[in-house]
């Protein structure tokens, strides 16, 4: 209860770590599944106090709702990703809304669609190397390489920077404790002068990239400043590979631990999409936060100018208030929403594509290793911040070996 | 039956299109393409409401007509 601000009534107080805290990272997408009925809302005093809201409609309205609830600066603690604002998370609208029609046209459905075949055959590759065995680490071997692997290739970076971005990601991502700070300022850098090269390297000779095109962006009807376009590269970076990472290790635990619903989509490939978004809704891994503007009451909350707010996507969909029989796995559930990739005008950008890898991903697996289960040996780990599974063990036959 | 559609709460999600390609078409954006107000017959009601239904944002609500006689 140190340190709460005076204006939080002292029962609305509760202790919740998403980042490091034992009991919340037991089974962290289920973290607030016993408090949500209990309390709408209630602050939380660990990284310099923040409140949380629990249920979905809640947390729409406030992700809908920028003026009251501003991206500036985001993040509980707020950032360290980078040193500079992010681009255009770090952004509210108007500003916010001009730099993210510069993106959008390259993120949008049909454009992400194109991308298809690159993504199947980066899918195959991976699966490849793991079939050579019967068993392996799955964040390893697929899900840390598959987000990277397509995004270089989105990029026109070479495929052979894969590994060493994949390191940085998870030093600059999950490397949060003060001892951790030079690592983590070393993977910053590393990041930074990387991107740095890259751009230079296609003012000089620009392709049909997606740096080429944003280079040529205009904000205002000027181009868009070399700041502005580093640090929304930034931003693309890092947005797009340890959330796909993270999301697959959920997806695969899960149908690695469920046999009859494992089986359920080898007997009806056509349900995957609708139980791709099934398995978001109760593996949502991102949080929104957010920063009051203003003293309001909202929904009988006091929140002060300055409050941080915590709008964990996992327990929206997960939210009795929201959904019928919601902690069941139901692939045939219709009208599946949920907010894994958030509401409001800063909708994950790279939703589309998200969606794309990780169909397309799951398509092989499942073609490939109809009989995908847990390694027995030892219990599954999960980290916080961004919520994921550290290690994977799993076991497969081929499928042509598989009965 | 009128389908209401706020844009300024469509961000793009896809959602609708998704579960009712055949009812709800998207912009190049994939932003939903539609007026706010739409008649909508009793034959694309259920599509209809199930598109409503997936919308993260609620950006659509449905209303029904009362027909004195």
């Amino acid at each position: 209860m140190n340190g709460c601000p005076r204006h939080v009534p002292a029962d609305d107080v509760l202790s919740y770590d998403f980042h490091f805290g034992e009991t919340e990272l037991r089974n962290p997408v289920a973290s607030l599944d016993a408090v949500r009925p209990e309390r709408r809302a209630f602050f939380s005093d660990k990284w310099g106090g923040f409140w949380v809201f629990t249920r979905y409609e809640d947390m729409r309205k406030i992700a809908q709702n920028p003026e009251m609830f501003s991206n500036q600066p985001i993040g509980i603690p707020p950032q360290g990703y980078a040193q500079r604002p992010l681009i255009p998370s770090e952004l509210d609208p108007p500003t916010h809304t001009k730099y993210r029609h510069l993106l959008s046209p390259y993120f949008a459905p049909g454009q992400i669609r194109s991308h298809e075949p690159k993504i199947r055959e980066v899918a195959r590759g991976l699966i490849d190397g793991m079939l050579e065995t019967t068993s392996c680490e799955f964040i390893a071997a697929f899900a840390r390489p598959l987000p990277t692997r397509v995004f270089l290739s989105l990029v026109d970076f070479p495929q052979s920077e894969a590994d060493r971005f994949v390191s940085w990601t998870h030093d600059v991502m999950h490397k949060r404790r003060p001892e951790d700070e030079r690592e983590r300022n070393e993977a910053r850098r590393n990041i930074t002068e990387f991107l740095l090269e890259v751009m230079q390297a296609r003012r000089a000779a620009p392709g049909d990239d997606l740096v080429s095109y944003l280079q040529d962006g205009l904000i205002d009807g000027e181009r868009i400043s070399e700041e502005a376009l580093f640090d929304t590269l930034f931003q693309v970076f890092l947005a797009g590979l340890d959330t796909v990472t993270n999301t697959m290790g959920f997806l695969i635990q899960f149908l690695a631990t469920h046999a009859a619903q494992r089986q359920a989509l080898l007997d009806d490939p056509a349900l995957l999409p609708n139980a791709l978004e099934e398995l978001l809704r109760l593996h949502s891994i991102v949080s929104m936060t957010r920063r009051v503007t203003c003293d309001i009451e909202f929904e009988g909350y006091p929140l002060r100018t300055g409050d941080m707010v915590l709008l964990p996507t996992w327990s929206a969909g997960r939210d009795e208030a929201a959904f019928d029989h919601p902690l069941e796995a139901d692939f045939k559930r219709e009208s599946v929403r949920h907010l894994a990739f958030g509401a409001g005008p800063h909708r994950c950008l790279g939703s589309h594509l998200a969606r794309l890898e990780m169909t397309v991903a799951l398509e092989e697996l499942l073609a490939r290793m109809p009989d995908i289960h847990l390694d027995p040996v030892g219990e599954v780990k999960y980290h916080g911040g961004v919520l994921g599974v550290d290690e994977l063990p799993i076991r497969y036959s081929r499928a042509e070996m598989a009965v | 039956m009128t389908l209401h559609f706020d844009r300024s709460l469509c961000h793009g999600h896809g959602r609708c299109q998704a579960v009712a390609p055949e009812t709800f078409e998207l912009d190049d954006l994939g932003y939903l393409a539609m007026e706010a107000q739409k008649a909508i017959s009793a034959t694309d009601k259920v599509a209809i409401l199930r598109g409503v239904k997936a919308c993260p944002e609620s950006a659509m609500h449905v209303t029904y007509d009362i027909i004195e006689t």
